[in-house]
């Protein structure tokens, strides 16, 4: 049916023409590739960021998966986008909306990102976002992690406290730590002892270790 | 493998207290047993085994069933469950509320049975621990239910690829059988090879009975991350509660699974969430540095490998292949600009994995990505 529709706009000289997007060319089958495309069409327009769709859709076909995985996956991955979008607004930046895919992905709730989102007001979200899902990565409880993410946002945490506490979770993690009391911990410690114990320095070494930098989201 | 030898190995996996992330590992064995009884001529039984273990953050559960048919006529179905609940989570301190039911029959209809109760009390971090606890439940050898009871003690260690199990336990099988069983178990994972040894000795609370020993070892080597060759051998001692006589074995096995079992990494992972994959790091070490951004160098030691590949979102998930630098070790310079990556890699051209000391997710194509973040 759909085919003899596209038939008839071209036949009517209509233009059906699909942006194309280059790195997908010639590695899908047909039928996979339409699919594909009409998601990718449908984010366009519905303003979501169409790299980490085009990104999932690499990773499938490199990991060999089937057409219908791929295809799954990606409308997951779509669903997630439209979420977090309809979540944090029509203006949050594509990194954002990236991030809060994540969280969401992760676990996390639709109000846990508003929450996060009211706090922060105008500071960008996708790296207390991305320390979320990483948190929650690494096996800290998304409610732990959210509270945290919050309670850091409370405080008028930058970006480079939330890396920061996330290299101070993982090395507590894998000193033996359990995940959620080594969130807990850390970020008591950030509204305590400020910047230089959230970096893992001495308290007696204020401010940011040298390695914190902001952090892009991770793509869901 | 015996079945009983073969679910002792596989209950290393629950009984560490190592439940980590969620996951289900169905197999399949089949495969020729050459068995030889005391005082009997040795027989061959073709068998055919499915397993399924279960793990949660707080539990874990394990089913095990054997058809074994002989070369002389006659089949016997062997079968166990095991499943065990622990609290608190994410504590160094855990109770283990466990159980285990299994039982047997054969073609002359012979049955045997095994119901077996079993709290612990374990301690631990992500390298060693121990437990204490003890089981009470009843068996059946065919002619007579009796109580069976036990207390234990045992400790556990972990050096990178190695898990070592010591375990000693004073044992009663209804009113007159007193022993005290004391075995060793290590467990070898490199690459993929998987080396299993065990060993112990039966102590009798009788002046005339002589102590009995046992011991054995298996080797798996994993084709693929769902296929794998068992060759396995030794002896085990008599199972008295259900009427087992003991035995020395020679097994060569081929097993497909659903994927590879999984490593125990500790108690500190018992937090991740149902969801939470786990993966076996595909190399022990790995590491990236800064040499001039956004270039980095990816270094990893892979001891036996040929080949070593790399990819992620940022080669636009096309594998970059790593070059070998001296005897164990890895390196490329890949353009990584800063923040998070999605990233996989894979020695010898097997399966895609995720390296250790980085979170692992869902990659939701049945395996497993690795969230790596630059700086």
């Amino acid at each position: 049916m759909r085919q003899l529709l596209l038939l008839a706009l071209a036949l009517a000289g209509v233009p059906v023409v699909r942006a194309q997007e280059p790195r997908l060319e010639g590695r899908l089958d047909p039928a996979t590739r339409a699919s594909v495309a009409t998601l990718l069409d449908s984010a366009r327009a519905a303003g979501l960021p169409t790299e980490p769709i085009v990104d999932k859709v690499l990773e499938g076909m490199t990991k060999r998966a089937s057409p219908d995985r791929i295809v799954a996956a990606v409308r997951t991955l779509a669903t997630d986008l439209g979420a977090a979008r309809a979540t944090l607004g029509p203006t949050a930046s594509d990194d954002d909306v990236i991030a809060g895919a994540s969280a969401l992905r992760a676990g996390a709730s639709g109000e846990m990102l508003a929450r996060i989102k009211g706090v922060r007001g105008k500071a960008g979200l996708s790296v207390p976002l991305a320390v979320l899902s990483d948190l929650v990565a690494r096996g800290v409880p998304v409610d732990t992690a959210a509270s945290v993410i919050v309670h850091l946002a409370q405080g008028g945490a930058s970006d480079a406290d939330y890396t920061g506490l996330e290299r101070g979770v993982a090395r507590d993690i894998g000193a033996g730590a359990p995940p959620g009391a080594a969130a807990a911990i850390r970020a008591r410690i950030v509204t305590t002892d400020g910047r230089g114990a959230l970096t893992g320095a001495p308290a007696s070494v204020p401010g940011k270790g040298p390695n914190a930098s902001p952090k892009t989201p991770a793509r869901p | 493998m015996p079945r009983r030898i073969r679910f002792a190995v596989l209950a290393l996996n629950l009984v560490l207290p190592a439940r980590a992330a969620a996951q289900t590992v169905g197999s399949i064995d089949a495969g020729a047993t050459r068995i030889g009884y005391t005082d009997l001529p040795g027989i061959t039984a073709y068998s055919i085994s499915p397993a399924l273990q279960l793990f949660r953050p707080n539990a874990s559960f394990l089913a095990n069933g054997v058809y074994s048919y002989f070369n002389g006529g006659g089949w016997t179905l062997q079968g166990t469950a095991a499943g065990s609940i622990f609290v608190p989570r994410g504590s160094r301190v855990q109770a283990e509320l466990g159980g285990t039911l299994s039982g047997s029959v054969d073609n002359d209809g012979n049955k045997s049975a095994e119901l077996l109760a079993q709290p612990r009390l374990h301690w631990g971090g992500a390298s060693r621990g121990m437990w204490i606890g003890g089981g009470l439940g009843r068996g059946y050898d065919g002619t007579t239910w009796q109580t069976v009871g036990l207390a234990e003690a045992a400790g556990w260690a972990r050096l990178k690829e190695l898990t070592a199990v010591v375990s000693t336990s004073p044992n009663w099988v209804g009113s007159d059988l007193r022993y005290l069983d004391t075995q060793a178990t290590a467990r070898l994972v490199h690459g993929q090879l998987e080396l299993g040894a065990y060993g112990g000795f039966r102590h009798w609370f009788s002046p005339d009975a002589p102590t009995t020993k046992w011991g054995g070892a298996s080797v798996a080597y994993w084709l693929k991350n769902r296929l794998a060759i068992v060759v396995a051998g030794g002896s085990y001692p008599a199972d008295l509660a259900q009427g087992f006589p003991d035995a020395k074995y020679l097994s060569l096995t081929v097993r497909v699974a659903t994927r590879r079992p999984p490593t125990p990494t500790g108690v500190e992972a018992q937090e991740y969430r149902l969801l939470q994959p786990l993966a076996r790091p595909v190399v022990p070490d790995f590491r990236v540095t800064t040499t001039k951004a956004p270039n980095r160098l990816v270094r990893l030691w892979a001891p036996g490998a040929t080949s070593v590949e790399i990819m992620g979102d940022f080669t636009d998930w096309q594998p970059v292949p790593l070059e070998k630098k001296g005897r164990n070790e890895w390196r490329a310079v890949i353009p990584i600009p800063n923040g998070t990556h999605r990233m996989n890699l894979r020695v010898n051209q097997g399966e895609w994995g995720v390296p250790p000391g980085i979170p692992v997710l869902d990659d939701d194509f049945g395996g497993v990505v690795g969230v790596l973040v630059v700086e």
